[in-house]
């Protein structure tokens, strides 16, 4: 019993402890030589973030992308959702499989075709073009989360709204809609985060004016500032704990691992 | 007639608003590290705004983002007027971006910049399409805490070289920053004459490449990948004294990134000079931008701008205006004139040496 | 007449609803994929002719092979350490102890923040004077440290791991959740004592999750990027050659880099392919 009480505390901190150290680092001064803990705390790091990295711009770039990430990846996956939870379609399970390709080969193999296609159509550097990007990695998500919604849509409902009359759009927005809201909503989070997070796309297709916060946070790598990325790394990962922690008990973490139907 | 008194006083308005608003330009930066990021945004701009009543936009590039960008332009519509590139020779190589001459009767202040640094950079010739603002230069940097008695020179920190064994704190040659390159050249320097016609089988450079090899085995091992590394280890106490670029360590001791015991000084016969930096303006801009971007590049040259820039970033200003410079500044760094002696000389930077320490440095370090 | 004409009405909205999902999927994946292959097979910068000498100089230098080979090694090693890790977690968890919401909820952390903040966290749990070896110095005395953990093999294989097995864990998980309690009951009931039950009844009856979480963990350790970027020092994988081509050259080394994102998607189809192979089997069973 012991034994596997200490099993799964060294795993949890194993797990914890690099954020822990980010955390602390971030607001550490002049912690030289080996201790434990710096002797001095400060807020230094988090003011430079936000004055000399200009945070504020960056949050802005990131927020503009993955706003236009979710919307357009919502979009497809409500249509294509609909196409199919609800339709008819040959080779069903070929095609969802085939929608998921984009993530499961690394993204750095076709980003630089991205790249190329985004320099000759203008698009880097540009707030629309990271977001399509994004897209790639985000709709397939969204796909496979509207279909599982679509899915169980309760047929007898819609039929009952078409007998009292109603027409499909009032059917839509008054009965459909709100059945398949759950999904949208989990839908969102995923492509949020997934759209939040993303490095690999947005590191091809960025440029000065669009920085966002995982590229900032890697430049200042590079920097070898590792205090000020800390901070950076802090303000970053904060959503997708908290996210995590909301939803932790209701999703299924099946989904969370690659949402291959049947495992 | 009323109604053409209300469209002539719209127009007015609008026209007055449009002088009204202030002029804003572009400031785009690829050379500046974490420090001088700070330096422009928080010092420096902020001052040239209020002396030249407009705005600048300060943003952070890389030199071969911005030379695409330059290369998209459409005549006379380039967005950035000022230019602070990592590599000033790159740009003046690539043929299809221009640069605009620089002169004193458009920049008054150049002429106060020390000659030798006009001349070239990086083994391409300046030719007035830049304005140099600093020099900067590489130093023994030490942290006094461990090394009590810092060696005076490559030769003597070659035979002291047990008592800071595993202390010494190289990057490998091939590491993306030029610290790779820099320091073994200053220290085959020491030991070699580099202004001879270069020639690997020569027996004096045999003898000196030998000796470059068994440093290394001194040194803190594994060799740091990137400066950024070798400073962790010397912010952990592993690494006492390396060569690194002054400003930057100096700073960053104040900045409570690095220890406060750390110092700075050269070591015989000399120093790599980190080099220059450039302020250069783009030829396919507005022409209204270019009268603005000479009045800025007037005032970062101004007496009391480059004082402040020696003072707090201890970088070397560019114009010859030392005897304005507080006293107290060269108690903390050495005075520009032991810096630029301390520098390699221009005949004795060899790029075939360069070329060959890039290529073979890495089969030399320990495995 | 009419059945044939609302069947083909049905037909086309069916497509117009699939256009979003298929212009994205051939737009921003296979077409970029496409450009990617054709610039992998033009001399540098230039947009006519062919040529293969970015494959053939990748796969016949030195170099070339040490980076696949690295590339493998890495993930061989994380799927490997990765079901010894998932395994034994997973009988635990299984158990339902006293705050086993709370474990459960801990391997999921690595699956939603980006890997670049894991690398860099690990890094400086794992420094000279990160708290793993200020540890061995203050409580193991004995272990003679500071152990070198960052920029080794095996120090990158350890974020790897950190990254990845949650995927390996948590199908071993659910797969022996979805076990019949009685086929183990009944096991035990004939006599065999509970490590027989589990090499001779349990494992097997799992083995297909673990192989598919460990496809799963194979798959992406085989494609990351972010951490070897970050804290792979002198080990560079596939993914970041292929970052390093763009990025240390001016002009780009755009063909090489193709070429080499190429091999490695190529390599990643044929994995995932063997993957969708054992999920099938799965099924089957």
């Amino acid at each position: 019993m012991i034994l596997t009480y200490t099993l799964l505390v060294c795993l949890s901190i194993f797990i914890f402890s690099p954020f822990v150290l980010i955390m602390i680092k971030s607001i550490g001064k002049d912690w030289f030589g080996k201790l434990w803990l710096p002797p001095t705390l400060t807020l230094d790091w988090y003011k430079w973030a936000i004055n000399v990295a200009r945070l504020p711009e960056v949050m802005k770039n990131t927020i503009i992308v993955t706003e236009l990430a979710v919307a357009m990846s919502t979009i497809v996956g409500i249509f294509s959702g609909w196409a199919f939870g609800r339709r008819h379609l040959p080779g069903k399970e070929l095609l969802m499989s085939m929608i998921l390709l984009p993530r499961m080969i690394p993204p750095i193999t076709y980003a630089l075709g991205i790249a190329r296609i985004f320099y000759g159509l203008n698009l880097v550097n540009t707030h629309f073009g990271i977001a399509l990007a994004h897209v790639t990695l985000c709709a397939p998500y969204a796909i496979l989360v509207m279909s599982a919604t679509f899915e169980g849509l309760d047929e007898r409902m819609l039929e009952a709204a078409s007998v009292c009359g109603a027409n499909p759009l009032r059917t839509f927005f008054h009965v459909t809609l709100p059945q398949i809201m759950p999904g949208i909503l989990s839908s969102m989070i995923f492509t949020f985060t997934t759209s939040y997070n993303e490095f690999t796309l947005t590191l091809m297709t960025y440029g000065a004016d669009t920085l966002t916060l995982p590229i900032r946070t890697y430049l200042a790598v590079g920097e070898g500032y590792w205090e000020v990325t800390s901070a950076m790394s802090v303000i970053m990962v904060l959503p997708s704990l908290l996210i995590l922690f909301l939803i932790q008990r209701q999703v299924k973490p099946e989904q969370l691992v690659g949402g291959f139907k049947g495992l | 007639m009323k109604k053409l008194f209300t469209i002539l006083f719209v127009l007015a308005v609008v026209a007055a608003s449009a002088f009204a608003a202030p002029k804003e330009i572009v400031f785009m930066d690829s050379q500046s590290g974490a420090n001088f990021q700070q330096w422009w945004q928080t010092i420096a701009l902020p001052a040239a705004e209020d002396f030249l009543g407009v705005k600048i936009k300060y943003v952070v590039g890389s030199d071969a983002e911005i030379i695409e960008r330059m290369k998209a332009w459409k005549a006379g519509q380039g967005d950035i007027t000022v230019l602070f590139p990592k590599s000033t020779a790159l740009f003046i190589k690539t043929s299809q971006v221009q640069l605009e001459n620089l002169t004193t009767a458009k920049v008054p202040n150049m002429a106060k910049i020390d000659p030798v640094l006009q001349t070239s950079t990086e083994g391409v010739p300046v030719a007035n399409k830049g304005a140099a603002y600093w020099f900067s230069t590489y130093a023994l940097i030490y942290d006094s805490n461990y090394v009590k008695n810092p060696p005076k020179s490559w030769q003597e920190f070659y035979d002291r070289r047990a008592e800071w064994k595993g202390h010494i704190g190289f990057i490998r040659p091939d590491a993306k920053s030029s610290g790779g390159w820099r320091q073994p050249f200053a220290f085959l320097n020491a030991f070699t004459d580099f202004s001879k016609k270069f020639d690997p089988n020569a027996a004096d450079f045999q003898a000196a490449w030998a000796r470059l090899k068994d440093f290394y085995t001194y040194c803190q091992l594994p060799l740091a990948a990137e400066p950024t590394n070798a400073f962790e280890n010397f912010n952990a106490g592993d690494t006492w004294i390396t060569v690194y670029a002054m400003d930057y360590s100096l700073w960053s001791a104040r900045q409570g990134t690095m220890p406060p015991t750390t110092k700075a000084m050269f070591l015989d016969p000399g120093i790599d000079a980190g080099g220059q930096a450039y302020l250069v303006v783009p030829a396919n801009i507005p022409e209204e931008n270019k009268q603005i971007a000479y009045k800025l590049i007037n005032y970062l040259l101004s007496d009391d701008q480059q004082s402040r820039l020696v003072s707090t970033m201890w970088q070397y200003n560019s114009t010859m205006i030392n005897d304005k410079v507080p006293g107290i500044v060269w108690e903390q760094i050495p005075k520009i004139e032991v810096a630029k002696k301390a520098a390699i000389p221009p005949e004795r930077v060899n790029a075939d040496a360069i070329a060959y320490i890039k290529k073979n440095a890495v089969n030399i370090i320990p495995k | 007449m009419r059945h044939l004409r609302s069947q083909r009405r049905e037909w086309l909205t069916t497509l117009l609803l699939l256009l979003p999902g298929f212009a994205v999927f051939l737009g921003l994946f296979v077409y970029p994929f496409i450009i990617t292959i054709v610039l992998s097979l033009r001399p540098e910068g230039q947009t006519t002719g062919w040529t293969l000498e970015y494959y053939t100089s990748f796969l016949a230098s030195e170099h070339g092979r040490q980076v696949i080979v690295l590339t493998f090694f890495l993930a061989i090693a994380t799927t490997l350490f990765s079901v010894l890790l998932s395994v034994p977690l997973a009988l635990v968890l299984r158990r339902k102890l006293r705050g086993h919401r709370f474990f459960r909820a801990v391997p999921l952390i690595p699956l939603v923040v980006p890997g670049l903040i894991g690398a860099l966290g690990l890094l400086l749990v794992f420094g000279s004077r990160g708290w793993f070896n200020l540890f061995i110095r203050d409580v193991l005395p004995f272990i003679h440290g500071p152990i070198a953990v960052n920029y080794t093999i095996s120090g990158l294989t350890l974020f790897y791991v950190w990254l990845y097995f949650p995927y390996t864990l948590l199908t071993t998980l659910s797969t022996l959740e979805g076990l019949d309690p009685g086929i183990e009951e009944a096991a035990q009931v004939s006599g065999a004592n509970p490590w027989k039950v589990l090499r001779h009844v349990v494992l097997p009856l799992i083995m297909p999750g673990i192989l598919s979480g460990s496809v799963l963990t194979f798959m992406n350790a085989f494609g990351a990027f972010s951490i070897p970027l970050v804290a792979g020092g002198n080990y560079r994988p596939l993914s970041v050659d292929v970052y390093k081509q763009i990025q240390l050259f001016v002009p780009a080394h755009w063909s090489q880099a193709c070429a080499i994102a190429v091999i490695m998607g190529v390599l990643q189809v044929v994995f995932l392919t063997f993957y969708m192979r054992v999920l099938r089997g799965r099924k089957v069973k």
